[in-house]
């Protein structure tokens, strides 16, 4: 009877040959039972698999094959050889120098069949996705984890898989998906599903060629760098636009869904995405908040319905938009793969989606009935996954990459979890994807999970690199969330909450004094050791105090740049008095006798870990120096993060030779010149060779002293000089301001610091889809200051300790905002789209500007020269990245 | 010499003395061994008539321990407690008050003038020149105090210590040119020499932070000519160089005529451009020698004289830079650190007794006994202390202990010497000598004992003796005056004059050949008629700020401290490139 229950609970599909794709089942339940599908096909376990992917799903994957007994391969390129993904199988095939070599189907199904290897995971992203990839690793004869590629296909068309659904009684957004690619006759049919409409590429995924077109006036414009985009990150084909009805206050509800070989398909709930930046989700949860029963369960009949339509096997999701004002929801798309937040499903059914998919692939059947299913969704609770990734909110969520000096994870348990592909010391890569990691928390219901996810998340600590941790806590802690108002606006709505700055109190400076002191004296600092006590008569202070001056770098803080100051003056062996003074001259705040006991964590004394009794409370603190930068320092206490810097002391900039530019560069001694480095009117950094000389026999390098443009070169090869003679000349400081390199940070704080809380005009230019010759990645301009500016560095995110910075770069803002800028080297790609613009305090303002929109003097050769004008008045960039 | 006593107060300390020991024998002693009993049934008869001794626990190292804790008789509840910490409260405020006025330095006008070069007072140099969490040293903190009736020189114008730079301990002597312009008047001189040769005996590298105007030119007859005067400083700087101490000097401020040798004669100088300048002649004597004009800074200023003449090897931008030079200088020094001495990091018992109670412990009265194995309780590891000839010459107590995990000899005065207990010192510092122990001496001494049956037993040659042993023994000693050092009983006892390492004294210590009292009592025996001012002179010679400010000893401490300075002085001594070698020492002769 049971066996007969299972089935008639799961959706069926007449078992005639390959499943028929327009089937869609009248009813959800009382399908005829059919005893013959299930010895129709039989069952070959997976014994050897190959994982197609890398990071934490490739992990993710290892770990449930490790289980399933399975002998498993992971694939790795050079970034990534030491990768935690590519260590964590006894067997790791390279894919060489080529970042992107994870796409390259070919070899990977070569490098499969050459190791005999039975089955292969795609993941998610990469090739999980490309039915050609799918139609590959079946004619080789090797089982593909994941759907059929027909299906794939049907799915991975979005104007087919409208028309599927349509024929099969799933809901779609009112829209045109058809051939006629025509402005005119796209405007039309905009018209007809009435404005505001969505632009989409065919082949879009992930927010790229995606435009919002409110109305019928900018329809063209929009169109147009629609398409311009598309194709840049799709290739041919990509400029085929689909338009649809645009929901003002959408929300994203994805319905995960199982299918077997069998006709089998489940539902195992739907998972609410709404919270997203840039298009890209980064809170999932389950059951969605907000959400009838009624529609709850319809949402799951529908995202049946429309896997058996196609004939679907294995994980997959039905993304639905839920009209937030109507509550009418419509198919957008499915995703015919494992997902990035299949854990949350996980969590509330009790299952592992992985081991389902093995088992599938086998030719198994569904392990549970949908009734099982929903009894254990009845009884689990609710789970949330955060997407923790490297990235800056404050900062537009600009993404960022670089070295985890420090990183902290909360305890996991049954109901925390963490699905990560980094541990600490590895680099968060530039080349790939910045998600460093999903927490995943479960409770009994969703209130529960989200204070539990509060509380994990204050555990988490990373330095190296922005993350958006705080972001996520202020998100846990905002009361629309947790009251359930969600929609894919949600951050933006409520951005003045989300982005509200934080007051960092005197407890937390003196705790980073207190760190630093500690971490410095190591082992010095304990009860075995007759230093650190005052000893004799007289003032404590004047025998140990020390003063330490930590500017605020931390972009949440209201106090941003704030210079303070705090004096410690040790009594005892680990007893203080510490004084903590802000600037505006009010009374220094005094905390006396305080116990501190540090400990180094490391033997480097990187991080320090110390306990602080203060007069009220004990105040637990772990303190981390980036070793990079000995002077940036992280301070986590109560689950907050606090950025500081160490205030340089006033001989540096000299000592190191920062601040006096040389005019010129003489001879150092009598030398014959071999030749001359660079030419008249180049743009060089400090330490650039400039001119080879040989004296003595020997050849010497002479350096530049500074950043600059030459001015003359003074001297031609063969020349003899005598000690003294002038090489080189530069131009003078005033007419080198445009060579990018002289807005340091600590002028742009001198700036800053009188400006508080009016304007801190910085002006920004960053770049989209800019193509450096090694780094495809977005650029981001360095603040500058004041508002005639005259120039600007750049860096590459990731790669702030080198200090790569676009050379020769000027630009002149004059009325009437019209820019220009040019600079030289570097661009040899392409340029798609630059983001100008001023920052105001905390808001990004500005404007964005398309391929159209600007000039591109020159490509080939230097310098590059963009040039536009713009009359209207700077607006605030959503997105700006 | 040996100071006559008051029959009575002999006879009185005695007494004291017998009744304490009568006490102690009465007292439960701890147990040997926690009572046993057997597991296995003794069949013997004859065997279990011994049975609990047959069986005990046979000797573990705790048994060690726990006989040599000192116990604490001191009752904090006591009139006599409770008056004792009232008036060494008074005299610790007295001098707490003078050395927080003597801390700052010159007067405020001079000060608000050096910070607004751009300087840093020096103080502040040298919490910047330590380790942080480390503790200063400092020497002789209220040295020329009321010395000179013309002139208050706050520390003698010099501050000098011993710290911790880059984990080695090193001597540091910084001048404080907001006193007087930093120039060296007699006590700045000696201060200054006294820093020397600390760092000579103990091994220490030195450092100089330079700001002087060089010699105190009114005073010049007492700071220039003799053996002990300003040549020494270089000459002691030459010859601690020859014995691989090494020399660094910053310069800081003004460094002229003889003082441009200090970075002359240093192995490594750094330089504050703009700031410090090194010249023989400055430019005012060089326009009256050779009518040549010139500025200091091309006379001889920091860029001259680390790119022309030579004369420095490091140039800094300002003090906190030079600093920081200085420290990598160190570092540099190939030089022992305190993280490589295994003892830094031996597990250490504080005292069982809050050493704060030494304050009532110790009187200001010093017609009082004080009860020295309560100072010991307070100073030392655990408290414990193994006893050397508890019972014989008990005016003198002696044993071994240890101090933040170093063994210690100590020495300590319990009443009057006798010559038993003078021929135990002996015997024990004989032992320590032999073993390369070094030696702390706790100093209370009204002196030898007199009288005719002291004389028939050779209290001279027995006292002789302890001074032979004390005067040729080859470790380092320590000496804290913690109450009287009269007479012979201070050359006994490790004074001045036998140079222990470090000498420190206590608010309520007084030193003088007797006291005032008996001082005007002989007087007047010999038939001189007595200026009533006399006794009153003397006592205030006897006083402890009068001792400290003359260079005498070298500071006067917190009692409750005294195992912290104990501890640095111990680490100075026997760290770095220190060797203190067993068995080296050769004695004089001891009459027998």
């Amino acid at each position: 009877m049971r066996s007969i229950k299972r089935t008639s609970r799961r959706l069926r599909v007449p078992s005639l040959g390959p499943a028929p794709r327009f089937f869609a089942p009248t009813a959800t339940h009382g399908a005829a039972p059919s005893s013959s599908s299930s010895g129709s096909s039989p069952v070959t376990p997976i014994t050897s698999l190959l994982i197609a992917n890398r990071g934490e799903i490739a992990l993710r994957i290892a770990r449930t094959a490790a289980a399933m007994g399975i002998r498993t391969t992971t694939l790795y390129t050079d970034v990534d050889a030491k990768a935690q993904h590519a260590r964590c199988t006894p067997y790791s095939l390279s894919l060489g120098p080529q970042s992107g070599a994870y796409l390259d189907g070919p070899r990977i199904v070569a490098l499969a069949r050459q190791h005999g290897i039975q089955a292969l995971h795609p993941g998610y992203g990469f090739l999980s996705e490309n039915p050609a990839f799918a139609q590959a690793c079946e004619d080789a004869g090797i089982v593909f984890v994941g759907p059929p590629a027909r299906a794939m296909a049907d799915m991975g068309d979005k104007a087919r898989s409208k028309e599927i659904m349509t024929a099969a009684g799933v809901p779609c957004v009112p829209g045109y998906h058809g051939p006629e690619q025509g402005v005119e006759q796209l405007k039309a049919r905009a018209r007809e599903i009435q404005f505001p409409v969505l632009l989409k590429s065919v082949k879009g995924g992930g927010g790229k060629g995606m435009r919002i077109v409110r109305t019928e006036d900018e329809f063209e414009a929009q169109l147009g760098s629609a398409r311009a985009e598309a194709r840049a990150s799709f290739g041919e084909g990509g400029e085929v636009m689909l338009v649809e009805k645009y929901v003002v206050r959408p929300r994203h509800v994805e319905v995960q869904v199982f299918a077997d070989r069998h006709g089998n398909c489940v539902a195992l709930g739907e998972r609410d995405c709404s919270v997203q930046r840039r298009h890209q989700k980064i809170l999932e949860e389950s059951p969605a908040p907000v959400l009838d029963d009624v529609t709850r369960k319809d949402l799951w009949d529908k995202a049946r319905t429309a896997a058996l339509a196609v004939g679907y096997v294995g994980a997959g999701t039905v993304e639905f938009i839920l009209d937030r004002d109507t509550g009418a929801f419509y198919f957008m798309e499915m995703n015919t793969r494992l997902q990035v937040e299949h854990p949350v499903s996980e969590m509330v059914t009790g299952t592992d989606l992985v081991e389902w998919q093995f088992r599938v692939a086998a030719g198994e059947k569904l392990p549970l009935t949908q009734e099982e299913i929903e009894q254990r969704i009845a009884e689990r609770g609710a789970a949330i996954e955060a997407r923790i990734y490297a990235e800056n909110p404050e900062k537009g969520f600009f993404p960022d990459s670089g070295k985890l000096v420090h990183l902290a994870t909360p305890t996991t348990s049954a109901d925390v979890r963490i699905d990560a592909g980094f541990v600490e010391g590895d680099t968060v890569s530039e080349a790939y994807d910045g998600m460093i990691a999903k927490l995943i928390v479960r409770g009994r219901d969703r209130e529960t999970a989200i204070r539990k996810m509060e509380l994990a998340l204050r555990e988490y600590e990373v330095v190296g690199l922005s993350t958006n941790i705080e972001f996520l806590k202020r998100l846990c802690r905002s009361q629309a969330f947790i009251e359930g108002d969600v929609e894919t606006g949600f951050i933006d709505k409520w951005r003045d909450e989300l982005f509200k700055p934080k007051h960092i109190t005197d407890e937390a400076f003196a705790q980073a004094a207190l760190g630093l002191l500690g971490g410095r004296v190591g082992k010095v600092v304990d009860g075995t050791n007759p230093h650190g006590a005052t000893l004799g008569f007289g003032e404590a202070r004047e025998q140990s105090e020390r003063v330490f001056a930590f500017r605020v770098r931390d972009d949440t803080s209201a106090e941003e740049g704030e210079v303070v100051k705090v004096a410690v003056t040790q009594r005892g062996n680990a007893l203080f008095d510490v004084s903590v003074s802000r600037p505006g001259g009010s009374e220094p705040v005094v905390f006396e006798n305080i116990i501190s006991e540090p400990a180094a964590l490391s033997d480097s004394g990187i991080k320090t870990k110390l306990t602080t009794y203060f007069a009220s409370a004990r105040l637990d603190s772990t303190l981390v120096k980036n070793p990079a930068n000995e002077d940036h320092i992280t301070l986590f206490q109560l689950g907050e993060k606090t950025e500081l810097q160490l205030v340089e002391p006033a001989w540096f900039e000299e000592a190191l030779g920062l601040k006096e530019a040389a005019a010129s560069v003489v001879a150092p001694m009598p030398c014959k010149i071999l030749r001359n480095e660079v030419k008249e009117g180049d743009v060089v950094e400090k330490g650039a060779a400039l001119v080879v000389i040989e004296s003595m026999k020997m050849e010497t390098v002479i350096r530049s002293p500074q950043s600059g443009v030459i001015k003359k070169l003074a001297h031609k090869e063969g020349d003899i000089c005598k000690a003294g003679t002038v090489l080189v000349l530069f131009e003078d400081a005033q007419d080198a301001a445009g060579t990018g390199c002289l807005a340091s940070d600590e002028r742009y704080e001198e700036a800053n610091f009188g400006m508080r809380n009016h304007v801190s005009s910085f002006q920004y230019l960053s770049f989209k889809n800019f193509y450096p010759p090694r780094y495809s990645h977005l650029y981001k301009s360095r603040r500058t200051t004041g508002h005639e500016v005259k120039s600007f560095a750049s860096y590459l995110p990731g790669r702030k300790d080198t200090g790569t910075r676009l050379a020769n770069p000027s630009w002149d803002r004059g009325a009437g905002y019209d820019i220009r800028f040019a600079f030289s080297e570097f661009m040899t790609e392409r340029l798609d789209e630059v983001t100008v613009g001023v920052g105001l305090s905390r808001r990004e303002r500005g404007m964005k500007l398309d391929k159209q929109t600007f000039d591109l003097i020159s490509l080939e050769e230097s310098p590059i020269i963009v040039a536009f004008s713009q009359t209207q008045p700077f607006t605030t960039v959503g997105d700006f990245a | 010499m040996a100071s006559s006593i008051s029959h009575r107060a002999v006879s009185r300390q005695l007494g004291r003395h017998l009744s304490r020991c009568a006490s102690r024998l009465s007292r439960p002693r701890p147990p040997l061994a926690p009572p046993a009993v057997s597991a296995v049934p003794s069949t013997s008869p004859a065997v279990a008539g011994r049975r609990t001794i047959a069986t005990a626990t046979s000797t573990l190292p705790h048994h060690a321990a726990a006989i040599s804790v000192i116990r604490s008789n001191v009752d904090t509840r006591s009139d006599e407690f409770r008056d004792n910490a009232q008036r060494m409260g008074e005299a610790i405020a007295k001098l707490q008050d003078l050395t927080e006025r003597v801390q700052q330095g010159g007067p405020p006008k001079a000060r608000q003038k050096h910070l607004e070069r751009g300087k840093m007072l020096p103080r502040h140099r040298i919490r910047e020149l330590i380790d942080p969490g480390t503790t200063f040293l400092e020497l002789s903190p209220l040295a020329g105090h009321e010395l000179y009736p013309e002139a208050d020189v706050p520390a003698g114008g010099i501050i000098t210590g011993v710290g911790l730079v880059e984990g080695v301990a090193c001597v540091i002597v910084a001048n404080d040119s907001t006193v007087k312009g930093g120039t060296y008047y007699p006590i700045t001189v000696k201060k200054h020499l006294r820093a020397q040769e600390v760092a000579e005996q103990n091994r220490l590298p030195c450092i100089y932070l330079v700001d002087s105007g060089g010699a105190n030119l009114p005073h010049q007859s007492d700071v220039f000519p003799d053996r002990d005067h300003f040549g020494r400083i270089f000459y002691n700087q030459a010859r601690m160089s020859a014995k691989g101490i090494p020399q660094i000097s910053v310069v800081m401020g003004p460094c002229t005529a003889g003082g441009a040798y200090v970075p002359a004669m240093s192995d490594e100088s750094i330089i504050v451009q703009e700031q410090g300048h090194i010249f023989l002649a400055g430019p005012p004597l060089v326009k009256a020698a050779t009518g040549e004009v010139v500025s200091p800074e091309d006379l001889g200023g920091g860029k001259m004289h680390s790119s022309v003449s030579g004369v420095t090897d490091y140039l800094a931008v300002d003090d906190a830079h030079a600093i920081v030079l200085a420290r990598r200088c160190v570092s540099n020094l190939n030089w022992p650190t305190e993280s490589q001495d295994p003892a830094a990091f031996a597990h250490v018992e504080e005292p069982l007794y809050p050493p704060e109670e030494l304050l009532g412990v110790a009187s200001t009265n010093l017609r009082k006994p004080l009860p020295i194995h309560e100072v010991i309780a307070r100073i030392v590891d655990g408290s414990r202390f193994a006893e050397f000839k508890r019972d014989y010459g008990t005016t003198l107590v002696t044993g071994w202990a240890t101090i933040y995990g170093q063994r210690v000899g100590i020495v300590a005065n319990n009443g009057i010497l006798f010559s038993s207990s003078a021929v135990k010192g002996a015997h024990f510092i004989e032992l320590c000598a032999q073993r390369g122990i070094p030696l702390v001496f706790l100093q209370n001494i009204s002196g030898f004992m007199v009288g005719s049956d002291a004389e028939r037993e050779g209290i001279a040659k027995n006292g002789a003796k302890l001074v032979t042993a004390v005067a040729c023994a080859d470790v380092p000693k320590f000496t804290v005056v913690v109450g009287g050092s009269y007479g012979a009983g201070n050359y006994g006892m490790c004074g001045r004059a036998y140079s222990p390492r470090f000498l420190w004294m206590w608010p309520n210590a007084r030193i003088g050949v007797m006291g005032g009292e008996q001082l005007a009592a002989v007087m007047e025996t010999v038939g001189k008629s007595v200026d009533p001012a006399l006794k009153e002179r003397i006592e205030k010679e006897s006083e402890a700020t009068y001792s400290t400010a003359r260079l005498w000893d070298d500071g006067i401490i917190p009692p409750e401290q005294t195992r912290g300075y104990l501890a640095l002085g111990l680490r100075a001594a026997m760290g770095g490139r220190n060797e203190v070698k067993p068995g080296e020492t050769k004695f004089g002769v001891f009459r027998m």
